[in-house]
């Protein structure tokens, strides 16, 4: 018997899932919950197999709750549910440990497999990330940009479109200073050296397309 | 000629995708007639609230609305609904240029009103039909009487148009 966490703040999903994995005799869900703080106290409690959690919750991201879940002494295998189905959003999860991306409107057909394919150890990617994946070749794993974390990637990619830092510190309600200090420890983290490099990386793994530019 | 059964199932299955409703609902017609009354709610509350006003307000707040309208309905079969949130969430998370955000807000109430616009009824009685013509389930029967209480948006099956 495979042992199952729920957690995804929309009630809606949660009993969709729950129906659907009720078909499945080798699989037993023993906690839905409908925010991140709540799965991290319930997976000490219930140790379950796998935890499919939402990739955006209220309070705690799904990145952050991968990476807290993966840290208990009894860690799930966890697969990410999300929207965001584009680079690099499956290859940041990925780095933040989790064994499965399933894309929110595959779930029904896609979750059943899936958590069988990380309980025997395998990664799991629905069909239609995996083929977007390789049409931007760049695989799971292999994309610099899941080394930034979700502030640096969100001003990386309003850098990358041309906004002043200047205008970055008003829109984000912080000073400019904040926001110079930020695009340094990107330009690090990247080895890039300049704003056209940075535009260059965007482009290459697809945060950003040519004709927007 | 188009016959009117056929019109009106056109613009139901341009709202809900009615196989990918009871898939999502474990092909269980009682727990996806639950889950799309639950959405139709959703949406009616969000017609309500999802104004430009209270974008610019809570910004948090309102990307967090959209984003449950994009999940929920991605998930549930609601493309349009799905799409188009999805469009805008994307706008709000990128901060795109206030007029890219009001017209995909726009896209997004066009979408949502044509999901109210058909009614419950007339919703949970193409689920059925999705229901009746694709899955065997012992739940079935208790939906199929909507099929005919319909005068408006009446549906097609063997035994009124067989």
């Amino acid at each position: 018997m495979i042992t199952v966490m729920l957690v995804d703040d929309q009630e809606l999903i949660r009993i969709g899932l729950k129906a659907v994995l009720s078909h499945d005799p080798e699989i037993k869900v023993v906690a839905d919950l409908d925010n991140g703080l709540d799965a991290l106290r319930q997976a000490r409690v219930w140790q379950p197999d796998v935890a499919v959690v939402d990739v955006d919750m209220p309070e705690l991201s799904g990145v952050e709750v991968t990476a807290r879940l993966l840290a208990l002494p009894h860690p799930p295998r966890v697969i990410v549910l999300s929207v965001l189905t584009q680079p690099p959003w499956p290859q940041r999860l990925r780095a933040a440990g989790a064994r499965g991306y399933v894309a929110k409107e595959r779930a029904s057909t896609d979750i059943r497999e899936a958590i069988h394919a990380v309980h025997q150890g395998r990664l799991y990617f629905s069909p239609t990330l995996v083929d977007g994946l390789e049409a931007a070749g760049s695989g799971p794993g292999n994309d610099p940009l899941v080394a930034l974390s979700n502030r640096e990637l969100e001003i990386f990619t309003l850098l990358v479109k041309g906004h002043a830092p200047e205008d970055l510190a008003r829109l984000l309600h912080v000073s400019p200073k904040t926001i110079y200090s930020h695009r340094d420890r990107i330009r690090n983290k990247l080895g890039v050296r300049n704003d056209v490099e940075m535009t260059h990386m965007a482009i290459r793994y697809r945060l950003l397309k040519e004709t927007t530019l | 000629m188009v016959h009117p059964w056929a019109t009106n199932a056109m613009r139901l299955g341009d709202v809900l995708n009615a196989t990918q409703a009871l898939a999502a609902a474990g092909d269980d017609p009682a727990v996806a007639e639950d889950m799309v009354k639950r959405f139709l709610t959703i949406l009616a509350t969000a017609r309500a609230d999802l104004n430009p006003a209270e974008a610019l307000r809570d910004t948090e707040r309102f990307r967090t609305r959209v984003h449950r309208l994009c999940s929920g309905g991605l998930y549930l079969g609601f493309e349009r609904v799905g799409t188009a949130a999805r469009s805008l969430e994307s706008r709000l998370t990128n901060h795109a240029p206030p007029e890219e955000i009001a017209a995909a807000l726009a896209e997004l109430n066009e979408a949502i009103q044509a999901a109210l616009e058909p009614g419950e009824a007339a919703l949970l009685a193409w689920l059925a039909h999705g229901a009746n013509t694709t899955l065997t389930h012992p739940h079935k029967d208790s939906l199929t009487y909507r099929l005919t209480d319909l005068p408006t948006y009446r549906l097609i099956d063997s035994q009124t148009h067989g």
